[in-house]
């Protein structure tokens, strides 16, 4: 049985795996490469070393390639790709061609197996007596390109049509003799039918039980779903305060304001202790032409700018804007999603992102106020009212209500985050507002924009961060978890202005609660932020295209030492394995009659011998030209005339007695040993 | 009395038949290895006959025959020889011992000492025996033919590798097939048929069988074919020691010797293939982890039987 591929079949299946996987330019030298083996007649006589060092290239070709996509495209979606683990499996044939491809062109025609195990090598080290086993990579290599191909998951009619075919090719050589190719073509068209009516048939089952078992759960939560928990879920009023971790990094400006603050998100409805945001449902923003800006609405001078790096999780997360913002440069996502309350969040995008926001003092991110925007819960209520009352807040224009209500906070307001024990008839907010007059930012931020709506300024609670620190290190601003912060959104004069009634101190106050192994963990975020920066791929300089390049020269040498190997003509290398051993009769007319039975399904087995074979098969009158045969082979003496030509007859008299043997629907192969 | 080799070997199978049922097989590979010049070690279990057999062909061939019971108090001058003092010519004469013979039966051989075992190294290889300085050549011919039992059993001695070497073919008989036990017991009841067996042969006859088939032929190929047979084994998985070359020139004089016996004058690929297992086998070491784990030289062989391409 053919243990190397037919001709032309790895060509094909190289072809095929270009075109599935986007490669066709790539493919077709291959090919061509692969298959023009077959006619060239020279041979490069290599060693197991030349061939341990191939594998080492390939190894180190499918690592450095493996490095290169995860650090450009990540474990996670890239934008708009296959993961990189796929990508790897679509290279991998490129990737392992050389191997291959020397394997062809050599002497051996086999890849000894020490070049794949490291234990191996070493046994042949210790042992060099033994000869290691071989292995021919043809039908591996095939089996490897279709696979690859399947990995481009095209998912079309003519993939499995092109498999189909490649798999029919590959077949061929290895059909039952016994049948007719007209028998076998249908055999295997009703096998790729079948095979193609599961796979249809399996995807129903799955959609069915997919869908079974969603309605199943579905009715089983239906009940006890909260549909405003839907609107909060990007609420961050819970985040947690004091963690050094840097989550963002704002690049220097001129005329930069410290404390500068970036918004996440705003809400409007406030459900002690809860803020919720409510009909915030969010819309998708159409990236414009570039893909990479995004624009909300046009933004009148002055025009400002801030560049924020921002880690997305899980390629996805809210970002952290400026107020006013009005279109998001450099932002190199899938889906840009916002909702009417100024929050922007990103659908699908890489590990680390830096964009530039532009931004005005009257952006359009915030709609308009609504009614909601005045409205204060009804058990807060009579307390703000007298407060407000108190404030004398009833008269006077927006800013001077805001400034009366600033001045009092920071007049009668300490910062705090200590929280004592709570009256039981009180709730915090009166707390706060009445008895401690101090508490932390979610305090002052409530407190002010229930006061504000109160005084009929409409206000939203708004959560984000306070740039604030400068970091010597990275030469930049840094903002680390301990930042964030709360505040307030007044709409004064047709502007929602940001109120922070938080007093300044509250900064130094968190500074003072750092951990002293602070400036071990800045310098280890920023080498996280370096890595992430260059895996991500920022900047066009990124270290992986040029690694890419460096493979070059070491292929180049690799091709080099080769092509100074010995080369040896094919004729030539057969030539010296006759001159070892002569094998003397190779025109013996019972390798005829081996054929026929062979075709008849009678063939000889690999390690029985030729006498055990005819006694197996009962065909007892071929002894007699067997024994011929042997004297012919084995005798060194060889034939004379006189047999030579009696071996011929009786060899063609058997063909000739025999020749019904190869028939279409010949018999089965007890009957036709009976016939022998 | 001029012979056809043929002649001779169907003559010494038949007479040795008459007296082993039912070991056709061994027999003939036995006399392969007798024709080739070598010698013959039987293994088996006890009571399979190989004494029986040894003393049927030893029987059979008109020479002188000794055999040697081999027991554990059994020393080398035992079987070579020894110079004992004459009082009257006042010098030393040289005794010889039961190694000066044409056939010579070392019963259950690995129940001697390693010592003794050896005496018997330089002749088997080199048909002479040294003795206290100086050498005595032993008879043209001169052949060996041993028992032993199987070397897990009480109260016996592993061969030495070397002495394994010397031996050119190991066989085993085997139990024989019902109706051949019934048969033996019906031949024995009342007397050993082996008491009344003659010699058939003649040593002139065995000398000419030996120099006729060192002149079968054997093709490059063939002789290839037996050199990568005996190559392998020292490459083969689990073997401490393989085949030596000896192995692969035993396997070729065998293969001849086998090829005579067919009546041809050249040898084909079976004939290497029949005798592989008997020439090889026993000059292999298995590596006591293989061993523990079944694995046998035999099947060893067998295997690479199956793997060597064997020409056609």
């Amino acid at each position: 049985m053919p243990v190397t591929p037919p001709p032309l079949l790895l060509g094909a299946a190289l072809l095929f795996w270009g075109w599935q996987t986007g490669f066709p330019f790539l493919a077709l030298p291959l090919a061509i490469l692969i298959e023009a083996a077959r006619a060239l007649t020279w041979r490069l006589e290599l060693s197991a070393t030349d061939f341990h060092r191939l594998t080492d290239l390939c190894t180190l070709l499918i690592g450095v390639s493996g490095v290169y996509l995860f650090s450009t495209t990540g474990t996670s979606r890239a934008v708009d790709g296959p993961r990189a683990m796929t990508l790897l499996f679509q290279w991998l044939p490129f990737l392992i061609f050389p191997l291959v491809a020397i394997q062809l062109y050599s002497t051996a025609g086999k890849v000894p197996l020490t070049a794949f195990f490291w234990a191996l090598r070493r046994q042949a080290a210790r042992a060099p007596e033994t000869r290691p086993g071989q292995v021919d990579l043809g039908y591996l290599y095939f089996a490897l390109c279709v696979l690859s191909a399947s990995a481009a998951n095209r998912r079309t009619l003519e993939f499995y049509a092109g498999l189909c075919a490649l798999a029919a090719w590959a077949l061929w050589p290895w059909r039952s003799r016994r049948f007719s190719p007209l028998w076998w073509a249908p055999m295997l068209g009703v096998a790729a039918l079948a095979g193609y009516s599961g796979h249809v048939a399996l995807h129903r089952f799955q959609q069915v039980v997919e869908q079974t078992v969603f309605d199943y759960i579905f009715s089983m939560v239906r009940g006890d779903a909260d549909p405003f928990r839907v609107t909060t879920a990007i609420g961050h009023l819970g985040r947690l305060k004091l963690s050094e971790r840097t989550v963002l990094r704002v690049e220097p400006r001129e005329g930069l304001r410290l404390p500068f603050l970036l918004r996440e998100a705003s809400y409007d409805v406030y459900n002690s202790p809860a803020w919720l945001a409510s009909g915030a449902a969010f819309t998708a923003v159409q990236p414009e032409a570039d893909g990479e800006t995004w624009r909300f609405g046009a933004g009148r001078s002055p025009v400002e700018r801030i560049t924020v790096s921002a880690y997305l999780n899980r390629g996805r997360g809210v970002l952290a804007l400026p107020g006013g913002a009005f279109e998001i440069d450099r932002l190199a996502v899938v889906g840009v999603q916002k909702n009417r309350l100024g929050a922007v969040k990103v659908e699908e995008g890489l590990g680390l992102v830096t964009y530039t926001t532009l931004f005005t003092p009257d952006g359009p991110l915030d709609a308009p106020p609504v009614e909601a925007d005045l409205q204060v819960p009804t058990r807060e209520a009579p307390l703000v009212s007298r407060i407000a009352a108190d404030l004398g807040l009833a008269g006077g224009s927006p800013v001077e209500k805001v400034d009366i209500i600033a001045a009092y906070f920071r007049r009668n307001f300490r910062y705090s985050t200590w929280k004592g024990e709570r009256p039981r008839r009180e709730s915090a907010l009166e707390e706060f507002l009445l008895n401690s007059r101090a508490g932390h930012c979610e305090y002052f931020a409530t407190a002010t924009t229930l006061l504000l709506r109160a005084a009929g300024v409409p206000a939203r609670y708004t959560v984000g961060f306070s740039v604030q620190e400068w970091s010597r290190l990275e030469q930049r601003y840094i903002v680390r978890a301990r930042h964030a912060h709360s505040w307030t959104l007044a709409y004064v004069n047709g502007v929602w202005r940001d109120v922070d009634t938080t007093p300044a101190v509250w900064a130094q106050t968190e500074q003072s609660e750092s951990s002293s192994l602070e400036p071990v963990h800045d310098l280890w975020s920023f080498a996280v932020f370096l890595f992430s920066k260059w895996r991500w791929s920022e900047d066009d300089s990124g270290i992986g295209r040029h690694a890419a390049w460096l493979l070059i020269p070491l292929v180049l040498l690799l091709v080099w030492r080769l092509y100074s190997r010995r080369r040896v003509g094919r004729e030539a290398a057969a030539s010296r394995a006759t001159v070892a051993v002569a094998r003397p009769g190779q025109d013996s007319e019972f390798y005829l009659i081996a054929e026929r039975l062979l075709a008849a399904g009678l063939g000889r087995r690999a390690d029985e011998s030729p006498a055990a074979w005819i006694a197996r098969i009962h065909a007892a009158e071929l002894a007699p030209i067997l024994d011929l045969h042997y004297r012919y082979r084995f005798d060194p003496t060889g034939l004379d005339a006189t047999q030579r030509t009696s071996l011929r007859a009786q060899a063609d008299a058997w063909l000739h007695d025999h020749a019904m043997e190869t028939s279409v629907t010949g018999p089965p192969p007890q009957a036709a040993s009976r016939t022998c | 009395m001029s012979r056809e080799p043929q002649d001779v070997f169907r003559k010494l199978t038949q007479n040795v038949e008459t007296v082993m049922r039912g070991q056709s097989g061994a027999i003939r590979r036995l006399l392969a290895a007798f024709a080739s010049g070598g010698h013959v070690l039987l293994e088996d279990y006890p009571g399979t006959g190989k004494t029986t057999l040894a003393k049927a062909l030893a029987r059979s061939i008109g020479g002188r025959f000794k055999r040697i019971q081999f027991t554990p108090d059994l020393l080398p001058s035992d079987i070579l020889g020894v110079s004992v003092f004459d009082q009257r010519a006042q010098a030393f004469h040289f005794h010889e011992g039961p190694v000066f013979t044409n056939v010579l039966l070392a019963d259950e051989i690995n129940r001697a000492s390693p010592r003794t075992q050896s005496a018997l190294l330089e002749a088997m290889a080199e048909g002479q025996v040294s003795v206290e300085g100086s050498s005595y050549r032993l008879a043209e011919l001169f052949f060996v033919i041993a028992t032993q039992n199987p070397v897990e059993f009480r109260g016996t001695y592993p061969l030495p590798e070397a002495q394994m070497d010397r031996f050119a073919v190991q066989l085993s008989l085997g139990y024989v097939a019902p109706e051949d036990e019934v048969a033996i017991l019906s031949a024995q009841a009342q007397r050993h048929p082996i008491d009344t067996l003659a010699p058939c042969v003649s040593i002139d006859d065995v000398l000419m069988v030996r120099r006729r088939a060192a002149s079968v032929r054997m093709s490059d190929e063939l002789k290839r074919y037996a050199v990568d047979v005996v190559r392998a084994t020292r490459a083969a998985n689990g073997i401490q020691l393989g085949a030596s070359p000896r192995a692969s020139l035993a396997l070729m004089k065998a293969a001849q010797a086998l090829a005579l016996s067919e009546g041809r004058e050249f040898v084909v690929p079976e004939d290497v293939r029949e005798m592989a297992v008997p020439v090889i086998a026993h000059r292999m070491v298995v590596e006591p982890q293989a061993r523990f784990a079944g694995v046998t030289t035999a099947g060893l062989v067998e295997e690479i039987l199956a793997k060597v391409p064997m020409p056609s």
